[in-house]
């Protein structure tokens, strides 16, 4: 099957999947929240074209190389936090 | 400068009221006097006119205060929309001169199930446990007149639910847990203690006036909060008097609430048409025309 045609039939099944469940999760959990969607949404938006442009101005490799440093930061966050002890010791149960 | 209305008059001082009424004593002063002299003499007038009238307004809420009792919270309704960023409320009351004060806000109590922390494998700290607190309030926000050890002893205190060490007796056996619970609390801003934070002054011969901002953030959550005054006299407690103040939902807040619980399935479709023309939209804004097969 032709790439683009891989792209796009992906992208319109994900969209009926996703109606399905953000439709499910209002009805059955009460779990959508519309404001911090449409913030969501707005950010990625912009932040998407910014990227993009951004992008464009760089080498493949330095791309590479800014994708592998996010991802190294994040994963070093994720481990600082296992490590150092936290400043509190309880958290909220039931996803708080 | 405020200036007085036909009401105010008669309140006012004998010397004043003949000035407002344009009567003659203080006519004939200032005929006499030169022109400088005349308006110099207008602005003391002004000046201590505002002064009077701010004195007797201020007499009047202490007054109101005295006649609907002894504790008031302004505002009692706080409205949470969409832009709301927390709100410091302004309680006052009325106490027996000599008394040092305690305030306290807090909310309703109840069960609250953490998540407990702790070292796996002598190096990770990670989830080990669950525990439950069995009676803890929503928020508590505690302000006094002097620090909270000088106000009583402990035994006293505790009876008055002043004090995190009165709350942790209440939240059940968890005390470990509970100090962690307060400090996560202290964090969002919805666990507080102020000392010396109550401003105390005396008026009349037996009675003083306490006044109080407490901070409400903006992650207080939404509810009913009991404001109770509690007066010390050598070490001992007395109710002065408590209050409400209500924390709801308004605007759009509100209607999106409603809308989730009550009509939960047009909400979700609600949610998923907004997405997708927020995506339309996105792309006629920022899209480009495809200029074939990729």
């Amino acid at each position: 099957m032709p790439m683009h045609v891989v792209v796009g039939t992906s992208l319109f099944q994900i969209l009926f999947t996703c109606i399905n469940v953000t439709v499910l999760q209002s009805y059955m959990n009460h779990t959508v929240d519309f404001i911090l969607a449409l913030m969501l949404l707005v950010g990625s938006a912009v932040g998407a074209q910014i990227g993009t442009r951004i992008g464009k101005r760089l080498k493949a490799e330095q791309l590479k190389i800014l994708m592998a440093v996010v991802v190294l930061g994040v994963m070093g966050k994720m481990l600082l936090g296992l490590l150092l002890e936290p400043d509190v010791l309880v958290a909220y149960a039931g996803g708080h | 400068v405020v200036w007085p209305t036909s009401r105010h008059a008669s309140s006012l001082p004998w010397r004043a009221r003949k000035w407002w009424r344009g009567g003659r004593t203080f006519r004939r002063d200032v005929d006499r006097a030169p022109a400088g002299m005349m308006s110099v003499a207008r602005i003391i007038s002004i000046v201590v006119l505002g002064l009077l009238l701010g004195a007797s307004a201020s007499a009047q809420r202490r007054e109101r205060q005295a006649r609907d009792g002894n504790v008031s919270v302004e505002p009692e309704r706080i409205g949470v929309d969409l832009f709301y960023g927390g709100l410091a409320p302004r309680v006052h009351a009325t106490v027996p001169k000599g008394y040092q004060v305690a305030i306290r806000l807090m909310g309703k109590r109840g069960r609250v199930e953490l998540k407990t922390k702790g070292k796996v494998w002598g190096v990770l700290w990670m989830n080990v446990g669950e525990v439950t607190l069995e009676s803890a309030p929503t928020a508590y926000l505690l302000a006094t007149s002097v620090p909270l050890a000088e106000l009583a002893p402990e035994a006293e205190l505790d009876r008055f639910d002043l004090g995190y060490g009165a709350l942790a007796r209440h939240a059940g056996p968890e005390a470990a847990a509970f100090e962690q619970f307060v400090k996560l609390k202290q964090q969002e801003g919805v666990y507080r203690i102020d000392e010396n934070a109550v401003r105390v002054q005396p008026f009349g011969s037996k009675q003083a006036s306490a006044t109080v901002s407490l901070p409400l953030p903006a992650r207080t959550p939404v509810g009913e909060y009991t404001v109770d005054v509690i007066g010390f006299e050598h070490g001992h407690g007395h109710e002065i008097g408590t209050a409400s103040l209500r924390l709801e939902q308004a605007g759009l807040v509100r209607a999106l609430r409603s809308l989730a619980a009550d009509r939960s399935l047009v909400y979700g479709f609600a949610a998923v048409l907004v997405a997708i023309v927020a995506g339309v939209l996105t792309g006629l804004l920022f899209g480009r025309k495809a200029s074939g097969p990729h």
